[in-house]
């Protein structure tokens, strides 16, 4: 006896499903047809050129120092970034408390939850180069001030990354500690372990399968993130240009909707990539 | 009062896909009897409740409530109550709009409503707690609300889904006398599933011993007891559990060896009378409940070697080896003196030993 | 020797947790403290002489207003068809043996995390663009119910596999109608979870800046993340006062739902949900 008669499952399940197919599904697979012709909004033509525009992106200098740039990125604010600082958080304030811990914690979590567009003032602010806090309190010591986001542009972009999503790594790695039997550490006090060896064999191997799930989350984020544009604007020059920002600037600043197109469908087969290892490795970690 | 109602079920068939749950089950209950389905989990026993409640529906054969056929109608026609085994009492109610929800969906009015639910209450103790939400009681409490909310519409027939499993030992056992209570008095004809046959032999007026969806033995609690009608359920029926050991018979010139693994016992053919001609060829169980096994002062129908004692308060259960089996006696005399490894003798009641074939599980005796 | 290896280590650790501190409060504190002074700049400077002015700028401003009020339809909008949606069918996929059932929740998991972002915005804005709906409320709140729906479905999904299915039976038995066990039983019991996946869509939507950022093109129709924005493209000096003012209180939503449910659900709730 079931409430719902399969029929009425189906209306039930239809809107949703409808919505989805035509904003989500249908979207990304004709992005593989649009990449196939010569779609621009400037010119209103629509021919189909077959892989034209693949082998005009695969020749095309800016696609591959974008392809070095998102590299850059992805490593450097994902994986040495937010994961590692993620970790150190996690494990320097587990079983901590007091009012360092919650200053740090809430400040972390406040950087990870303001919207983008908020953060991305304050950071513009804070970077300013003459009225900005950081040549404020670097030229006690003595610093010259610089124009950080001219100057550096990747190295603030990471940075800033790094700042604004940690939040999210220390968290999932706070709350698998949480899951770790008290008795696992205390037998190691009993035992007279040093914390080194307490990190690397009680904590590290229980956080393992966490850590994956945390790499693969955060690169396929970082590598769509479109927010550092409101930063640089892909610059200076195209410094920045990381695959959202080529991306915006091919299609919507110059309209070229089939070359946008083919850009796209690369980062969507990338995207399709760590999907898959995701959700084949929380299929792995439910076993 | 409420109309009394007997249930009976034709040859019922439930497939869940390629799964058959329930294989053509056929039984009859009476008017106000307490009827009690047995089995191990997977047997079909709560499906089998489930197609009386009417929230599963029969793949073939029918159901009959007082000789109206129910087998395709909603449980709201048939006028049923249920106890699950999770009570199911809604969280964000009260208790006292637990108890009144099966008024409340009959749009009784809230005057009426009200006082049934207090009196109702009061019946099972719990006026007290009305005001609480199920989330705030303790399991027993819980338990007892769940049974006025299924008692409160005075429904034809009661249904119980292991409503006392989520309870612990003592609890179960104060709630089982409280349930025979009540059932004997309202005299509601009742269905109950259990997979504890403690439970079942204590509560029933009458069982089935359910296995692979079918139908094992049926009768009351002391015929399934002392005459399990197969080797399954000689096995499941009981604790401490039956003796069943592995043996072959053997009949020469009057006398009938038994041979166990490791020792052999001959006796005259009419102490033990089998209703099948033996085959010195095949092999059978012997069947001895406990409590039929007697130690001997002298001279024994056997020897055994004790292998441990175990004190039960009321009784001691003593395991023996006999030839290379683990034989349980249970024996109401405490201070026996006994040693491990010390050889004792043993006599069998053979009016309560049991024979089955072993390939078919079949009672011969 | 031991004793002196103990205070180096508690002394390391101290500092590192000063340092990290002052990173993640540093940029934060300009958000504080600005929106409060008399001349805002970019400087940071403690608000010796706190004013309202800048506030009062902001609700003087037709535009920042009507920018917020873009916001909350958009947010609500979406909201709203996300979680009637995403009810409906998370309750039959949950509830009813339907063929292919695991296949189409593998495939909506696996299409919403792969397209997003910009990437997906490039056919997403074509489509609009053909079917009328480019620079319209009701176009940005589809294509957000589109993204969203896939995630709350299946978290509304995991919530109510978790509920038993004996309430419903018992009410079944207990003679109530199927309307009755809608309304009295399976709403009040899953309502925790369409608060949950509500609260999701509504931050995520307030917050995004990318898809109205594309979708819409009329200034009368951005919401709040764009509008800030534009205080710096179209003037040529940025405005700080209105900007600072006009920041604290677009996030003040954001970080108050966020105490709400982080008190209520814990981190499981943001973790499992965020992406």
């Amino acid at each position: 006896m079931q409430l719902l008669s399969k029929k009425a499952a189906m209306i039930f399940i239809l809107p949703g499903l409808i919505l989805i197919f035509i904003f989500l599904i249908f979207p990304a697979l004709w992005t593989f047809f649009l990449s196939l012709t010569n779609y621009s909004l400037l010119d209103n033509s629509l021919e189909f050129v077959g892989l034209k525009n693949f082998f005009k992106l695969f020749r095309d200098q800016r696609f591959w120092h974008s392809t070095i740039v998102t590299f850059q990125f992805v490593i450097g604010s994902a994986l040495f970034g937010q994961t590692a600082l993620g970790l150190l958080l996690a494990v320097m304030l587990h079983k901590k408390r007091g009012i360092m811990k919650e200053l740090l914690t809430n400040f972390a979590v406040a950087s990870w939850i303001i919207p983008s567009v908020v953060v991305v003032y304050l950071w513009a602010a804070f970077l300013d180069k003459e009225y900005g806090l950081l040549n404020q309190l670097l030229g006690f010591i003595g610093v010259t001030p610089r124009d950080w986001l001219n100057k550096f542009p990747m190295w603030v972009i990471i940075i800033w990354n790094i700042w604004r999503g940690s939040a999210f790594s220390m968290m999932l790695f706070t709350s698998a500690l949480q899951t770790i039997p008290p008795s696992y550490l205390e037998t190691a006090d009993v035992i007279g372990a040093s914390r080194w060896n307490k990190f690397r064999d009680i904590l590290l191997p229980s956080l393992k399968n966490y850590i994956g799930t945390d790499l693969i989350l955060i690169t396929l984020w970082t590598f769509n993130l479109f927010t550092p544009y409101l930063l640089t604007k892909g610059g200076p020059g195209n410094a920045t240009e990381i695959f959202p920002i080529y991306t915006y600037h091919e299609a919507f600043k110059y309209m070229q909707f089939g070359y946008g197109s083919a850009i796209s469908v690369v980062i969507l087969l990338i995207n399709l990539g760590f999907a898959l290892f995701y959700l084949r490795s929380m299929k792995g970690g439910k076993q | 009062m409420t109309q009394i109602t007997g249930i009976k079920l034709n040859s019922i068939v439930k497939r869940f896909g390629d799964v058959t749950a329930v294989n053509n089950i056929s039984f009859e209950i009476k008017p106000g009897e307490f009827f009690a389905l047995l089995g191990p989990s997977g047997c079909g026993k709560t499906t089998t409740l489930r197609l009386i409640a009417g929230l599963e529906t029969a793949t073939k054969g029918t159901i009959l409530f007082n000789d109206q056929d129910v087998t395709r109608a909603e449980p709201k026609e048939r006028d049923i109550a249920m106890v699950f085994q999770d009570y199911a009492l809604y969280p964000h109610m009260t208790v006292a709009e637990n108890i009144g929800y099966p008024l409340k969906v009959r749009k009784v009015n809230e005057k009426e409503k009200a006082k049934k639910v207090i009196e109702t209450a009061k019946q099972f103790k719990i006026d007290h707690l009305l005001d609480r939400k199920p989330g705030q009681l303790s399991g027993g409490q819980q338990q007892r609300v769940a049974l006025a909310r299924a008692l409160v519409h005075q429904p034809k027939v009661f249904l119980f889904d292991e409503p006392l499993s989520n309870l612990d030992a003592r609890l179960r056992l104060e709630s089982r006398t409280f349930l025979k209570h009540i059932q004997s008095k309202l005299g509601i004809t009742t269905i109950y599933v259990t997979h504890d046959q403690a439970e079942a032999l204590a509560l029933a007026d009458r069982m089935a011993v359910l296995k692979d969806g079918q139908i094992r033995q049926l009768g009351t609690p002391q015929e399934i007891y002392e005459q399990p009608a197969d080797s399954f359920v000689a096995d499941f029926i009981g604790d401490p559990p039956m003796n069943l050991i592995d043996c072959r018979l053997n009949p020469i010139k009057g006398n009938l060896e038994i041979l166990f693994p490791g020792i052999k016992v001959t006796i005259p053919e009419e102490k033990l009378v089998l209703n099948k001609k033996v085959d010195p060829k095949k092999d059978y169980i012997f069947g001895i409940r406990p409590e039929h096994v007697i130690l001997a002062d002298r001279k024994g129908d056997i020897e055994g070697k004790v292998y441990a004692i175990e004190t039960l308060g009321s009784m001691t259960l003593i395991t023996l080896m006999v030839g290379d089996s683990r034989v349980r006696v249970n024996t109401h005399e405490m201070n026996l003196g006994l040693k491990i490894e010390q050889e004792v003798p043993i006599k069998l009641n053979y009016d309560m030993v049991r024979i089955y074939e072993k390939e078919s599980g079949l009672l011969i005796k | 020797m031991k004793d002196f290896k103990k205070v180096m280590f508690r002394l390391g650790y101290n500092v590192l947790v000063v340092f990290l501190s002052a990173f993640f409060a540093l940029p934060i504190l300009w958000l504080i403290f600005t929106p409060f002074n008399e001349k805002p700049t970019l400087a940071l400077e403690f608000p010796l002489n706190p004013t309202l002015a800048n506030f009062a700028k902001v609700f003087a401003n037709d535009y920042t207003i009507n920018a917020f009020q873009n916001s909350l339809i958009q947010s609500f909008g979406a909201t709203f068809l996300v979680i009637i949606l995403a009810s409906l069918a998370a309750y039959a996929f949950s509830r009813v043996r339907l063929p292919g059932k695991g296949i189409i929740m593998y495939i909506l998991v696996l299409f919403s995390s792969v397209v997003t972002g910009i990437a997906a915005m490039v056919p997403v804005f074509f489509l609009l663009l053909k079917v009328g709906l480019i620079d319209t409320h009701i176009g940005v709140i589809l294509v957000f119910s589109g993204g969203f729906l896939p995630t709350a479905v299946f978290l509304l999904k995991d919530f109510v596999d978790s509920i038993s299915t004996t309430y419903e039976e018992s009410a079944l038995v207990a003679g109530a109608s199927r309307l009755q066990i809608f309304k009295d039983i399976i709403f009040p019991l899953t309502r925790p979870g369409m608060v949950v996946v509500g609260v999701f869509t509504f931050v995520q939507v307030w917050s995004n800046f990318l898809i109205p950022f594309l979708l819409l093109r009329s200034s009368e129709k951005m919401p709040a993340a764009v509008a800030i924005y534009a205080f710096t493209n179209d003037v040529g000096i940025p405005k700080i006062d209105l900007i600072s003012a006009y920041s604290l209180l677009y996030t003040i939503p954001v970080v108050a739902i966020y105490i709400f449910t982080n008190k209520k659900y814990g981190f499981r709730f943001y973790g499992g949900l965020k992406g």
